[in-house]
């Protein structure tokens, strides 16, 4: 079982693969949810990836943990399905706000008949806030 | 518009005696469902059992050297190799999807109706799986929600499209449009097949009830993981599709679920796009 979890956590001792530095420029950065088997080696760890089956923890990668090949190997290895990864957004701000503006005009449209029940619109707010990223 | 059923209404033995005419429901579906908590044995059994279809063999050798290749390894070969690679969850979820394609494909059912099963399973296994549920019952009643759609547009093609019509430009709701022109709605023409395929009793319940009913309860999480998946996947755009619309959630599933939909749901979210996003490319 694969349980990612939200906020970032220090590796621990005996980590299969050591932690290294991202190199990832100071900038915009997004973060996006890609399967374990389009994985390439310096795409680096949004979140923490902890696998683990039957109470035994089998893996655990840190946040800002830089992928290598091993630690691919080692997490398609745990059967690891998708990974959250953060890169450097390289969309030029006018691009990246119009993207933003098409999406939430599509979730709009999307929600056009929707009713005001609390966990509708809550579910629109979330939809809005993951759209924005 | 009437409210009698301007097609007649469907009986439970029209709906039998169609599924009878239907291309056979993949054995291997009740199959895995019914060996779920034989963990040990099961990994062996299932292989075996694979190894009849050459199809869903292939399909699974497949997705197994797509991981590795793209890692530079060898490619695969062996059912036993690709079965060690990918795991016994993945290979029950490959198998199931594979299956249950092949049985839509035979009964000419539209793409954008397996894809969208495809969305709502996926879903629906990913708010299983956070809710405390077996993974492969989630899934299965995603993948098959709308198996009675699928009934009623093989059987029934002109009236469906006049139900389509009623929904996409008077804007009835789908159950009720159903109502009115069968005197029966989708959900329960789910619930008949599922029955006479012999599917877990849960199973039919969530196929039944997904489109919420004010009055319903809210107590059985794999109706809510539906219920819920298939809103969400409405609402991410999954498969992407001008008809997408999210017309109601119910708080009574989301709780059911425990699911907060206040906090942060992007991994959530990402998860069932990632998954998606896969299973389109390499199943579809």
């Amino acid at each position: 079982m694969e349980l990612p979890t939200a906020a970032p956590q220090a590796p621990p001792e005996h980590t299969p693969e050591a932690p290294e530095v991202p190199e990832i420029p100071i900038g915009r950065l997004r973060e996006r949810h890609i399967a374990s088997v389009n994985l390439q080696p310096g795409m680096v760890l949004a979140r923490p990836v902890q696998i683990t089956a039957r109470g035994v923890l089998y893996l655990n990668l840190g946040a800002g943990s830089m992928l290598t090949e091993d630690g691919i190997s080692q997490l398609l290895a745990h059967h690891s399905e998708c990974v959250c990864i953060v890169e450097n957004d390289t969309r030029p701000v006018e691009e990246y706000e119009a993207e933003v503006a098409a999406r939430l005009e599509r979730l709009a449209h999307i929600f056009r008949g929707a009713d005001d029940g609390a966990a509708t619109q809550a579910l629109r707010a979330a939809l809005e806030s993951y759209r924005r990223q | 518009m009437e409210q009698r059923a301007i097609h007649g209404h469907i009986g439970q033995g029209e709906i039998i005696r169609g599924a009878q005419k239907l291309p056979a429901f993949p054995r291997i579906v009740q199959h895995i469902l019914a060996v779920l908590d034989d963990d040990g044995a099961s990994m062996n059994d299932l292989v075996a059992y694979l190894q009849r279809d050459p199809v869903i063999t292939g399909k699974v050798i497949a997705m197994a050297s797509h991981g590795l290749r793209s890692h530079g390894h060898s490619e695969v070969r062996s059912i036993y190799t690709a079965a060690s690679f990918l795991g016994l969850q993945k290979i029950r979820s490959i198998v199931l999807a594979t299956s249950l394609a092949d049985f839509t494909r035979r009964s000419h059912g539209a793409k954008h109706y397996w894809l969208h099963s495809l969305a709502v399973g996926v879903a629906a296994q990913e708010l299983g799986a956070a809710a405390g549920l077996g993974n492969d019952y989630a899934f299965v009643a995603g993948l098959l929600h709308d198996v009675g759609q699928l009934w009623l547009s093989h059987f029934h093609g002109e009236e469906f499209q006049l139900v389509r019509q009623l929904v996409e430009e008077h804007g009835v709701p789908v159950c009720v449009a159903e109502q009115r022109v069968f005197g029966i709605d989708h959900g329960e023409v789910g619930r008949l097949l599922a029955d006479y395929w012999e599917l877990p009793a849960d199973i039919g319940r969530a196929i039944a009830r997904h489109h919420a009913a004010a009055e319903e309860s809210w107590e059985n999480k794999l109706l809510a993981a539906i219920h819920v998946a298939e809103v969400i996947s409405n609402g991410l755009d999954l498969p992407a599709a001008a008809s997408n619309q999210v017309t109601h959630l119910a708080d009574g599933a989301v709780a059911c679920l425990g699911l907060d939909l206040q906090g942060d749901c992007s991994v959530l979210f990402g998860r069932i796009e990632a998954r998606f996003g896969l299973a389109q490319a390499l199943l579809a």
